[in-house]
C-alpha cells in the first residue's frame, strides 16, 4: 500500500515540477501580440521552422487591452499590432516603442501610399493591415423596409445618420461601432460640419434608433437577424458576406475613414527576433496567405497580384480619396470620449 | 492576506503621489479625480444604476434561493448530498460558457423567444438582451449558489425539535416559518445577500456580454476608465470608493461580530 | 420521497388535513427543486444540444453533425489555451492550498491563546471584493514586474486563498486535536505530527479546497486580463475575445466536454465517498 502511495506521490511530484519548469522556462522565444484571428497557426509554424525560434502567440480583441498592457511597462511582447490612429500615434508619442531600423527590414515591399501617410511616425511604426469603415446590411430586408427610398440611399450614410430613415428601420436593429474615434469623424464628414453643437444635436436625434454599439459582434447578429444594418470594418464585413449572401457591404459615397494597423516593437523587446518576424510578415507569401484567410488586405504591394479575384484590394485612386482620421489633441479626445459615453448612455441633453 | 497590499495611488497616470529626490521626500496628493467622482452626474448615475442592478439580482437570488435551500434542507441526508452535488455540476463549468448559453437563449431569435411565440404569448420577438433584464438573469444564474449554500447551511443547523414543538403546540405552519425558521436562518440570508450583492456591483463580464452599453455597473465603469480613457487615477478612485462605501462597513460589522462571538 | 427528516416524528394518524398538508408540502418541494434544476441546467443542455448543430449559428437548428468537434480538435489555439489554463490553475491552486494551510494552522494556534478579531474578517472580505477592484490593485502592485505566468498565478492565489482558508479553518475547528497532543506527548517531532496526523486528517478538505481553487482560477477572466502578459492567453481570455468577436460553436463542444468530465469526476468522487463509508 505504502509503495503504491509513494509511487503516486512521486508521479504527481514529477508532473508538478515538469509543469513549473514548463511554465517559467522559455528558451529563445518571440512573444507576439496580435488581433484575434489574424495570423493562422500554420503560418506561425512555418516561421518557427524557418528560424528555429519558439513563438508565443497571444491575441487581443480591442486596442484598449493592448494599450493597457503596454502602459504597465515591461509588457514582455516583441511585436504588437496597434491601430494607427489614435492608439499607435499616442503610444509612439509617449515613447512606448523602439525606433525601427529601416535598413534591417525590407521596407521596399510596402505600398508607398501608406508610408506617406505615416509621415513622422514611420520611425516607430510599419503599416501593415488596412481597410475601410462602411455599412454592412441585409439588402433584402432593407429593401423591404425602405421600399422606394432604398435605391436613393443605398450607398449613403443617410442610412445610419438620418433620423427619418432610421425611424423606418430601427425596429429591425441598427448598430454603430463602439468607439468615438470610429464614428464621430464619419458623422462630421456626413454633416460637413465640425462644430460640437451640430454633432451633438444630430447624435441626440439618432440615439433612440440605435440598438447597439458593437465593434465585433455585429456579424453574428446580422446573420441571425437580430440586426439589419451595422457599421462595420471592411474585413469583418467581407467575411460576413462570405457567410450570408444577403449581406452587402458598401463604402459610403460621402467618404469614410481608412484604418491602418501597424507593426510596432515595444520598448525592451528582443530586437533581432522582432526584425526576423517583421521580415517574415513582409514576405509576399505571408501577406497573400493572411489576406486569403481573413479578407483583410495588407500593405505588401507584391501580394496584390495574387489576390485580384478576392475583391478586397483598394486601387490607388480609391485609396487617395479615403481619409485617415485626424490626430486629436488629448483634450479633444477626452471631450469626444465624454460626449460619446454620454450619447451611448442615453443622457444627452 | 496578500490583498492587504492593496496600494492605491491617486495621482495623474504613472505619477506616484510619493517621490524621493534631493534627499527630500515629496508627497503630492491629487484629489481631482475624487472630486470629479462625487461631482459628475455621470458617475453618480452609473453607481446608482449598478446598485439597482445588484439589488434586483440579490432579491431575485433570494427569491429563488430561499425556497430552494429550504426544499433541499427538508430532504433526507443522502438525497441532500445528491441534490447538492447535482447543483454544483453546472457551476463548475466555466462561467463564460454559462453566460454564453444565456446569450443564445435570450437572443432575439433564441429559444425563449421562439417558445413564447409558439405559445402565442407574444407576437413580436422580445428584446431581452441589451437591457437590465438580461444582465439580472445572468447575475442571478451565476451567483445563485452563493445564495443557496449559506442559507442551506443555516437551515440545516436548525434543530427540528423546535419546529416539532411548535407544531405540537398547535402553531400554524405559516407562523412556524415566520417565528422560528426565518429568524434562525437570518444569518445565512444575510451572508448570502452580501456574497451576491457585492460581487454583482463589481461585475464586468456579465453586463458586457448580456447587457448593452447603457447597463452600467461599477465594475464596468472601472474597466472603461482604466482601459478606454487611460484614466487610472479615476479607476482607482472608483475602486476606493467602492471599498469605502461597501466593503469597509461590512468588515467593521464582521469584526464586531467576531468580537462578540469571542466574548461569548 | 418518503418521510422527511425533520417531520418524521410528527403524529399524523388519521388527521386528514395534516396529511394533505404534508403531501402538498412534498409537492411543493418537488416542484421547487424541479424548477431549480430546470433553471440551472437549461442553458447547459441548450449549449450541449447546439454543439451538435450543423450550422455555424446558435439558435437555428440545421441538422445533426459532429463537425464542430472535429474543428475543435484541429484548433490548436484553443487546445493551447486549455493547456495554459490548466497549468496556471494547477500551480495557483497548489500555491493557495499551501498558503491556506499555513494561514489556517497559525490562525488556529494563535486563536487558542489570543483572540484575533481582525484576521478572520480581513480574510473573509477578500471573498466579496469585486474582481475588477482586485485586478486593478494587483496590477498596480505588480507594476515593476514583467507580466507573465508568474503574476497571473500570484493574482489567482490571492483570489483563491481566502476560499480555501475558509474551508480548512472550518475543518480545523471540528478536528479532534487530542490525537496531535497524544503524538506530541509520545515524543513525535512537530513536523512528524504535521505530516502524519494533521495533514491526513485534513485530507478531504484539502482535496475539495484544491479543487475549488482550481475551478476558480480556471474561471477567471478579469484578473487574468489585468495582470496577464505574454504566453498567458488562458482559456477564459480566449473565449471572452471569441464571444466578443464572433461566434464559433467550438465553444459549445468545449462546454460539452467540460460538463462530461465534471459529471464523470463527480460520479467517481461520490462512488469513492460511498465506498469509504460502507468500508467503515
Amino acid at each position: 500500500m505504502t509503495t503504491i502511495k509513494k509511487f503516486f506521490l512521486g508521479v504527481i511530484g514529477i508532473v508538478f515540477i515538469f509543469m513549473t519548469v514548463r511554465t517559467f522556462y522559455h528558451p529563445s522565444t518571440i512573444y507576439i501580440y496580435d488581433w484575434y484571428g489574424m495570423l493562422d497557426l500554420e503560418l506561425i509554424k512555418e516561421f518557427e521552422k524557418e528560424t528555429g525560434l519558439r513563438v508565443v502567440y497571444d491575441v487581443y480583441s480591442d486596442n484598449e487591452t493592448l494599450e493597457a498592457r503596454l502602459l504597465t511597462g515591461k509588457s514582455g511582447y516583441d511585436i504588437v499590432f496597434p491601430s494607427l490612429i489614435p492608439f499607435a500615434v499616442f503610444q509612439s508619442d509617449i515613447g512606448l516603442y523602439e525606433p525601427i531600423d529601416h535598413t534591417k527590414i525590407h521596407m521596399e515591399q510596402i505600398h508607398s501610399h501608406f508610408i506617406d501617410i505615416l509621415k513622422k511616425y514611420s520611425n516607430f511604426l510599419i503599416p501593415y493591415y488596412y481597410g475601410t469603415i462602411g455599412l454592412l446590411y441585409n439588402k433584402k430586408k432593407l429593401q423591404h423596409l425602405l421600399k422606394d427610398d432604398f435605391e436613393l440611399h443605398e450607398h449613403s450614410l443617410d442610412l445610419i445618420f438620418n433620423d427619418d430613415i432610421l425611424q423606418k428601420i430601427h425596429m429591425s436593429g441598427v448598430s454603430l461601432l463602439e468607439e468615438s474615434v470610429d464614428v464621430l469623424p464619419i458623422l462630421k464628414m456626413y454633416l460637413q460640419n465640425d462644430e460640437t453643437a451640430t454633432v451633438k444635436d444630430r447624435l441626440k436625434k439618432i440615439r433612440p434608433f440605435i440598438r447597439k454599439f458593437t465593434s465585433s459582434h455585429f456579424i453574428q447578429d446580422l446573420v441571425k437577424g437580430d440586426l439589419v444594418l451595422a457599421m462595420s470594418w471592411s474585413g469583418e464585413a467581407r467575411r460576413a458576406t462570405e457567410e450570408d449572401s444577403n449581406l452587402v457591404y458598401v463604402v459610403p459615397k460621402e467618404g469614410t475613414l481608412l484604418w491602418v494597423d501597424c507593426i510596432a516593437i515595444p520598448k525592451g523587446a528582443q530586437l533581432d527576433k522582432a526584425y526576423q518576424f517583421i521580415n517574415f510578415l513582409l514576405k509576399e507569401k505571408t501577406a497573400t496567405r493572411i489576406t486569403k484567410n481573413t479578407f483583410v488586405p495588407t500593405t505588401i504591394k507584391t501580394s496584390y497580384q495574387n489576390l485580384k479575384d478576392l475583391n478586397v484590394i483598394l486601387d490607388d485612386d480609391t485609396l487617395k480619396k479615403l481619409n485617415l482620421n485626424k490626430i486629436e489633441t488629448s483634450k479633444e479626445s477626452i471631450d469626444n470620449n465624454k460626449l460619446w459615453m454620454i450619447f451611448r448612455n442615453h443622457t444627452l441633453h | 492576506m496578500i490583498s492587504l497590499g492593496r496600494v492605491v495611488h491617486k495621482a495623474p497616470p504613472f505619477v506616484f503621489p510619493f517621490s524621493y529626490d534631493n534627499d527630500c521626500f515629496h508627497i503630492c496628493l491629487n484629489f481631482s479625480s475624487l472630486k470629479t467622482l462625487i461631482s459628475d452626474p455621470f458617475y453618480i448615475r452609473g453607481i446608482l444604476s449598478s446598485i439597482k442592478i445588484a439589488l434586483i439580482s440579490m432579491v431575485g437570488c433570494l427569491f429563488i434561493g430561499y425556497p430552494a435551500a429550504y426544499a433541499i434542507s427538508q430532504l433526507s441526508k443522502p438525497k441532500q448530498m445528491i441534490v447538492l452535488i447535482l447543483m454544483c455540476v453546472p457551476f463548475w463549468t466555466p462561467f463564460l460558457i454559462r453566460v454564453y448559453g444565456w446569450m443564445g437563449l435570450l437572443s432575439q431569435t433564441g429559444f425563449v423567444n421562439h417558445m413564447l411565440m409558439q405559445l402565442h404569448i407574444i407576437k413580436e420577438p422580445m428584446i431581452f438582451l441589451g437591457g437590465d433584464f438580461g444582465v439580472c438573469v445572468g447575475m442571478i444564474y451565476c451567483y445563485l449558489p452563493f445564495m443557496i449554500f449559506p442559507i442551506y447551511s443555516a437551515l440545516s443547523k436548525i434543530d427540528p425539535y423546535h419546529v416539532e414543538a411548535a407544531l405540537n403546540l398547535g402553531c400554524p405552519p405559516f407562523w412556524i416559518f415566520m417565528k422560528i425558521i426565518m429568524p434562525l436562518s437570518l444569518s445565512g440570508v444575510i451572508a448570502g445577500c452580501v456574497l451576491v450583492f457585492l460581487p454583482c456591483l463589481g461585475e464586468y463580464v456579465i453586463p458586457e456580454l448580456l447587457g448593452s452599453s447603457d447597463t452600467l455597473t461599477i465594475g464596468r465603469i472601472v474597466w472603461s476608465e482604466f482601459f478606454i480613457n487611460r484614466h487610472w487615477p479615476m479607476a482607482c478612485s472608483i475602486a476606493v470608493f467602492l471599498i469605502l462605501l461597501f466593503v469597509c462597513p461590512l468588515m467593521i460589522w464582521n469584526m464586531k461580530k467576531t468580537k462578540e462571538d469571542a466574548i461569548r | 420521497m418518503g418521510k422527511t427528516q425533520n417531520f418524521d416524528t410528527v403524529n399524523i394518524n388519521g388527521d386528514s388535513i395534516e396529511t394533505m398538508m404534508l403531501y402538498r408540502r412534498y409537492f411543493w418541494q418537488k416542484f421547487i427543486l424541479f424548477m431549480l434544476f430546470l433553471f440551472i441546467y437549461f442553458p447547459i443542455l441548450y449549449l450541449i444540444t447546439f454543439s451538435f448543430n450543423n450550422s455555424k449559428l446558435q439558435g437555428i437548428w440545421s441538422g445533426f453533425s459532429c463537425h464542430w468537434y472535429h474543428q475543435l480538435s484541429q484548433n490548436t489555439m484553443i487546445l493551447k489555451a486549455i493547456q495554459t489554463s490548466f497549468e496556471i490553475a494547477t500551480l495557483s491552486a497548489t500555491g493557495s492550498l499551501i498558503l491556506a494551510i499555513i494561514a489556517a494552522l497559525s490562525y488556529e494556534k494563535f486563536y487558542g491563546f489570543k483572540k484575533q478579531p481582525l484576521l478572520l474578517p480581513l480574510i473573509t472580505t477578500t471573498l466579496v471584493i469585486p474582481e475588477v477592484v482586485l485586478g486593478l490593485s494587483l496590477l498596480i502592485l505588480f507594476l515593476p514586474i514583467t507580466k507573465g505566468a508568474l503574476t497571473v498565478i500570484c493574482a489567482h492565489m490571492t483570489l483563491t486563498t481566502a476560499y480555501v482558508f475558509m474551508l480548512l479553518q472550518k475543518r480545523f475547528q471540528d478536528m479532534d486535536h487530542s490525537l496531535e497532543e497524544a503524538a506530541l506527548d509520545l515524543g513525535a517531532k512537530s513536523y512528524q505530527v504535521f505530516f502524519k496526523i494533521t495533514l491526513p486528517c485534513l485530507m478531504p478538505s484539502l482535496l475539495s479546497g484544491w479543487l475549488l481553487a482550481f475551478v476558480l482560477s480556471l474561471d477567471d477572466v478579469v484578473i487574468a486580463s489585468f495582470v496577464g502578459g505574454p504566453g498567458v492567453s488562458t482559456l477564459p481570455i480566449l473565449t471572452f475575445s471569441q464571444l466578443k468577436t464572433g461566434i464559433t460553436p467550438e465553444i459549445n463542444c468545449l462546454c460539452t466536454f467540460i460538463v462530461g468530465i465534471m459529471s464523470f469526476g463527480l460520479l467517481v468522487w461520490s462512488y469513492v465517498l460511498r465506498h469509504q463509508k460502507s468500508h467503515r
